[in-house]
């Protein structure tokens, strides 16, 4: 029987503790820490069931060439034949939320340093990049989320989503230990999925309006003009004398928390108007208010800062596509494409997982299971998964938490970065770093932010706070005039929408370490605006109001084309629902109802009063 | 009760008396602190790592006889003829150094379920038979979330059930052995023994009825709910309000002593190797009564919070287990996500209308 290893849980970025045990046997004990300031002793279904996945019978145990298995030095061989024949900037890296700021390093050093590519990026900019990204411009700095066992010191919770006891049980654990204790809590979602019937004031809202609820709460806190919206697009008539009665609530208590789960924002504006609330607030009472947003991976900050997100070619490295570009159906920049920990299916479902393998010249996948994509892989590496490495994951409130290793790999699977330096050394680089002491080396004298951290203290498990002012020097000025940047066009197709929406956002403007791509959003999209520059749109005679189809991974979104003065270049697009206040905080125009939309039958709307 | 005998061990002879322990073949499971600083029940080379000063772990030191995960046997294909199947090595003997009083009585339901009941199981048995308890008695309520008190037969020390106990009386331990197994070690402190006077054990007794009174932890008054759940007399709007607050995270049966449902799963190392495993499984999880057609009879947390309730506390429970199953170790509470431990749960059981269910 080992020794009790400290761990965190890898399945969601709350960051619970616990530990695991080596039995006899190979088998894998779970405990939980109470202890540990987050969990206390408590866990969720799927920290419950962490053990299991150590030793299980989905691991891949072997390299996979096509799916049958090979020798390590054959598949070794391969991926480097492979990769050898692809000119550097025609690969991408996408690596899995999980990953340890280690591995990361490690991804990032292949990508930069041995390949010679820009096109590096994470899912878990996919899952909390908008989030981050929005609280980041509203509070004009990097977010950092104060610890989750705050709430239990405010006096007043207002949650944005109903649903945050599924998402992040442990946050939804800690509500309920507020409400305990005396809080008061407010539930502003479009459908109550269990949240709202313990709230003392439920909110709930037509689909997709809650970023326009959100400011309509913010204005009445700040004494500004209501909105002149639709009600119907909130909810029904006494919406508006609801958020009163919340702004009541939130003017009267000392101290106020607006929680959100990451996870359930695929935009930014709910995340920036909670940021503008909460700056609202402490204008008038410093220190009142905070925004606590649970991220719904364990290291998205770390994975940016480790390198593992596309630059903007500004320092020296070279600019990269993000994730939802790299893997758009229609993307001719990228033949080669090495997934780490990632199973891409459930972004793009199995014809889409297909057709990108049609379309690349080679799929190089590292996972420590067998997924749909390590099957249609050209080669597939087994690597060490959770439990079998040690590594730091950076928090989103700031600290780093250490995960040991408890088990030796199983069967071939090796460490990560063990992998990497394989296939670099086969392409010449003989000094990729694989210990976790060299690595930590070159983090400290590379990486903005981690210069001073010791890896003995990690090790230890003695708090490691990050240093945020190098971190908040890193991310560049944040008080500059927003730019819309330009689109990429070629001379033969000027205009053709691509599903570059992120690049093209007014708010993924390049500046913020977190540059989210929705692609999540832009694969569902059904209907939405495109906006052009007035000029352009008369060189190119679209007429206002002409319709468009958006190709996107599921099929073609309808777009009516508008004209938008302020357009250097390019097209914007929008979902339907977001024109109004897009357009509204640009300071485009004001709101026209006879341009907005919902595009989706909203449900019956209803306000509980506690 | 006859056979207990009774000693005195002064408390300054408690850490000689530990690391005397370690002369016997056995390993010495006890209370230590982990790294963050929790208190686990683990193997221990020295009295130095024994953390007696403690509350209660979070994990009950019934996992090192029921672990939550265990193989069954080990298989290897052959390239002909059945696989060989390798079954997992005789458990080494153990003491439980510290267990309470709560984690005893939980043994005993184990013991009626896995032994007691026809088939006997073969690896509880063996690692059970292999096991001493020495359990270590709780002067007043270790924890604000105990409530062994409110249980049947529950108390601040064990009636039965251990090879030694230990109380702290008056500075100075009550040593009860009760069993052979005890009196091997009884004969490792022969020197350190002198034999109880009946002004100790009175002195004992009044402590308990004093911490008991004194209490302030959850208030389970479990006979109360018992009846009420018997009679099936219980408003079925009280399983939606527990179902609602319930995450389905099964915390609450992995962590309870008493509980022992188990899944078993093959794992395949590869085409030729695997295990066979038991691995603890929960009546609160929505997979867990999943037919083959993929029908879940117990679909809503509200079903499994009540099947929950009724089995630990229903008097048909009883019958079968000679023992109610809840011992009031308070680790339901602790790791609740919702903050339905089981004193809450009786609580609403108490208060409902008395309304009977068809």
């Amino acid at each position: 029987m080992s020794k009790l290893v400290p761990e965190v849980c890898p399945f969601c970025g709350a960051g619970c503790g616990i530990y695991l045990q080596h039995q006899s046997q190979d088998m894998i004990t779970l405990l939980p820490s109470r202890a540990d300031p987050i969990s206390e002793g408590r866990l969720c279904i799927r920290g419950w069931h962490l053990a299991a996945l150590v030793r299980n019978s989905q691991r891949l145990c072997s390299p996979l060439i096509n799916g049958t298995a090979v020798p390590w030095a054959e598949a070794v061989a391969a991926a480097t034949d492979s990769l050898r024949e692809l000119p550097a900037n025609r690969v991408a890296i996408l690596a899995a939320g999980h990953l340890t700021n280690e591995e990361a390093f490690a991804a990032s050093y292949l990508g930069r340093q041995v390949l010679g590519t820009g096109h590096l990026d994470n899912f878990g900019r996919m899952v909390d990049g908008p989030t981050i990204c929005g609280l980041q411009y509203s509070l004009q700095q990097p977010y950092t989320r104060p610890p989750l066992n705050d709430l239990i010191n405010c006096d007043l919770i207002v949650c944005l989503n109903s649903n945050l006891r599924e998402l992040n049980p442990q946050a939804g654990a800690w509500v309920k230990k507020a409400q305990k204790a005396g809080s008061k809590l407010i539930v502003i979602d479009e459908a109550d999925d269990g949240l709202g019937a313990d709230a003392d004031v439920y909110i709930q809202h037509a689909v997709r309006a809650r970023a326009s609820v959100l400011e309509q709460l913010s204005r009445i806190l700040a004494g500004e003009p209501e909105l002149s919206l639709e009600l119907a697009h909130l909810g029904p008539a006494s919406i508006t004398e609801a958020l009163y009665q919340a702004a009541d609530m939130i003017n009267s208590a000392a101290r106020v928390a607006i929680v959100l789960s990451a996870r359930a924002c695929s935009i930014p504006q709910p995340a920036m108007i909670a940021g503008k609330i909460a700056q609202q607030i402490n204008t008038t009472a410093p220190g009142s208010a905070q925004v606590i947003a649970i991220g719904g991976t364990p290291n998205c900050i770390g994975l940016i800062h480790m390198g593992l997100a596309p630059r903007d070619g500004n320092d020296q490295s070279p600019p990269g596509l993000a994730v939802g570009e790299i893997l758009a159906h229609d993307q001719q920049d990228i033949d080669g494409l090495i997934v780490i920990g990632e199973e891409l299916s459930a972004w793009l479902g199995e014809a889409g997982l297909k057709a990108l393998a049609r379309r690349l010249q080679c799929l190089i996948v590292l996972d420590s299971l067998h997924t749909p994509t390590t099957e249609i892989a050209d080669i597939a590496f087994p690597m060490a998964g959770f439990g079998e490495k040690e590594g730091s994951f950076t928090s989103l409130d700031g600290t780093l938490r250490w995960s040991g290793q408890v088990v030796e790999p199983v069967a071939e699977c090796r460490y990560l970065p063990q992998i990497f330096a394989e296939i670099a050394g086969e392409l010449g680089h003989q000094d990729f770093p694989v210990e976790i002491d060299t690595i930590w080396e070159q983090i400290n004298q590379q990486i903005p932010g981690y210069g001073d951290i010791e890896l003995a203290d990690l090790r230890a498990n003695r708090p490691v706070r990050l240093d945020e002012t190098t971190l908040t020097q890193r991310t560049g000025p944040m008080d500059q005039d927003i730019e819309l940047p330009s689109i990429e066009t070629t001379a033969e197709r000027p205009y053709t929408l691509r599903s570059r929406y992120d690049a093209n956002w007014w708010i993924y403007d390049g500046r913020v370490p977190a540059i989210p791509a929705l692609y999540r959003e832009v694969r569902d999209l059904e209907a939405g605006y495109a906006l052009m520059n007035p000029e352009d749109m008369e060189k190119e005679r679209v007429r206002p109001g002409r319709s468009a189809v958006l190709q996107t991974a599921t099929g073609g979104a309808r777009l009516l084309i508008y004209p938008l003065a302020g357009i250097p270049e390019g097209i914007i697009i929008l979902p339907a629902h977001q024109l109004k206040f897009l357009q509204r905080l640009l300071g485009f125009g004001e709101y026209d109802k006879e341009c907005s939309a919902i595009y989706r039958a909203p449900v019956a709307a209803a306000v509980k009063r506690g | 009760m006859a056979d207990i005998r009774q000693y005195i061990l002064p408390k300054e002879k408690l850490q000689q008396a530990i690391q005397r322990l370690f002369q016997l073949p056995d390993e010495v499971v006890a209370p230590t602190t982990a790294p963050r600083g929790d208190i686990y029940f683990q193997p221990v080379n020295s009295g130095a790592e024994v953390e007696l000063d403690f509350g209660n772990s979070l994990v009950s030191p019934v996992q090192c006889i029921v672990p939550s995960e265990e193989v069954i046997f080990e298989y290897h294909q052959r390239e002909q003829g059945p696989p060989e199947i390798v079954a997992p090595p005789p458990p080494a003997p153990q003491i439980i150094l510290g267990i309470r009083p709560c984690d005893v009585a939980a043994i005993q339901n184990l013991d009626n379920f896995f032994i007691e009941r026809e088939p006997a199981d073969g690896l509880y048995e063996a690692r059970r038979q292999q096991t001493t308890l020495i359990a270590l008695a709780c002067p007043e309520p270790v924890a604000d979330t105990c409530f062994c008190t409110c249980c049947e037969g529950g108390g601040l020390y064990a009636r039965e059930g251990f090879d030694v106990q230990l109380s702290l009386v008056e500075g100075q331990y009550l040593v009860e052995v009760a069993t052979e197994k005890g009196q091997r070690i009884c004969q490792l402190w022969d020197d350190l023994l002198s034999p109880a006077t009946q002004e100790i054990v009175e002195a004992r007794d009044a402590q308990e009825k004093k911490a008991i009174y004194a209490r302030t932890g959850p208030d389970a008054n479990l006979a109360a709910a018992i009846r009420r759940i018997t009679a099936d007399a219980v408003n079925p709007e009280i399983w939606e309000a527990v179902g609602h607050d319930c995450y389905s995270c099964g915390g609450c049966s992995y962590l309870c002593p008493v509980c022992t449902c188990y899944d078993v799963v093959d794992i395949n190392y590869d085409e030729d190797h695997g295990v066979r495993v038991r691995r603890t499984d929960s009546c609160r999880l929505g997979g867990f009564t999943r037919e083959a057609s993929g029908h879940i009879p117990r679909n809503t947390a509200a079903s499994r919070a009540r099947w929950y309730a009724y089995h630990k506390l229903s008097h048909d429970y009883y019958k079968q287990q000679a023992r109610y199953g809840c011992v009031g170790c308070g680790r339901c509470i602790i790791t609740c996500l919702g903050d339905i431990g089981m004193p809450t749960v009786c609580k609403l059981v108490r208060q409902s209308e008395a309304e009977k269910v068809s």
